[in-house]
């Protein structure tokens, strides 16, 4: 494995393992950016779902009338609060393509530290659009900002809905 | 880009020191615990194991980091033998400040001294080659006192 296979993402919440896991799981289509940046089918809108438990799919359902539906993966491992993990694809992937995200639920602290494992990433070629032409660090870094981003939305949905603030706006 | 959107990252319009570490994890740690620095981003780690990006802030600063990738070109101090620059930070006790990072793993390696201009301040040198000038004014000073005393450390340094 290259050191450019894998990616990994982490960040500290403020909640304890079994919200951040629910956080991850009913609470997904929340908190989830919209926008051809974090959603897979145009118009990148609709609604993420994660079904529950090992062969549950991640399902991007677009417009559900129009039988508009995107599978991202299926469920592989399912330990809550522990860990999950799933296979990954993009719509440019070809169907032999898949890549694996999984996430574990670590208590740190008061916490729980979530990381973010996305690899596989070897298995496609340089000039895949997934990398929109990026290769070596410069893929694995822009992946990465990627997951942090997510990540950080997860954090401040999964701390706002803990930690409500009495007039509703967000505590810095 | 949309006329809507920001030509700024989200991130503060400040000069932000990257830093390049010999294991950044480490350092995390250690400026958390001598600086009271918070980590204000997702960490981003390779299969290598070594952190790509991470993002702390300390007092108002926002400071950025990573490992030793050196086949981008990025070293740390360990690996270039030193540090030509050195990070300033004002603290409202500069002793007490200087004995937590000391505690935390820091080497004094400039001591703690009243300055003329009515500063008192020293410097840290981290476990991973950075300098940091620790600060705190403990002497409100006219614009003519400190030409006086400086003028005086001149005549000091030249008898």
């Amino acid at each position: 494995m290259s050191a450019t296979d894998a990616v990994t993402v982490s960040i500290d919440v403020d909640v304890e393992p079994e919200l951040a896991f629910a956080v991850f799981t009913r609470e997904l289509d929340t908190w989830w950016g919209r926008g051809p940046r974090y959603r897979f089918l145009a118009p990148y809108q609709g609604t993420l779902v994660l079904e529950p438990g090992i062969g549950g799919r991640l399902l991007h359902v677009a417009d559900a009338a129009a039988g508009r539906v995107f599978v991202v993966g299926a469920v592989e491992v399912w330990e809550p609060p522990h860990r999950r993990a799933l296979t990954w694809r993009l719509p440019n992937f070809a169907p032999d393509q898949a890549t694996r995200v999984s996430v574990s639920f670590e208590p740190a602290g008061d916490g729980t530290r979530v990381s973010v494992t996305h690899s596989g990433w070897d298995a496609l070629p340089d000039r895949h659009p997934a990398r929109h032409g990026l290769t070596g660090h410069d893929f694995v870094m822009m992946r990465g900002h990627w997951w942090g981003d997510v990540l950080t939305a997860a954090k401040r949905h999964a701390e706002r809905s803990r930690h409500p603030s009495p007039t509703g706006g967000n505590a810095p | 880009m949309s006329p809507q959107t920001s030509p700024l990252p989200d991130a503060p319009d400040t000069v932000i020191p990257y830093l390049i570490i010999k294991n950044a994890a480490q350092a995390i740690d250690f400026y958390k615990q001598a600086f009271g620095a918070r980590e204000t981003f997702a960490r981003i780690t390779d299969s290598l194991g070594r952190v790509g990006h991470a993002e702390l802030r300390i007092g108002g600063s926002m400071i950025m980091l990573a490992d030793e990738h050196p086949e981008i070109g990025a070293v740390s101090p360990h690996t270039i033998g030193g540090s030509p620059i050195s990070f300033v930070l004002n603290v409202p006790d500069v002793d007490a400040s200087v004995k937590h990072a000391t505690a935390a793993g820091g080497t004094l390696s400039r001591p703690l001294e009243n300055k003329f201009y009515g500063h008192r301040s020293g410097e840290i040198t981290d476990p991973f080659g950075y300098r940091w000038t620790l600060s705190t004014k403990v002497e409100e000073l006219s614009d003519d006192e400190v030409l006086r005393r400086a003028a005086e450390e001149e005549r000091k340094r030249q008898t």
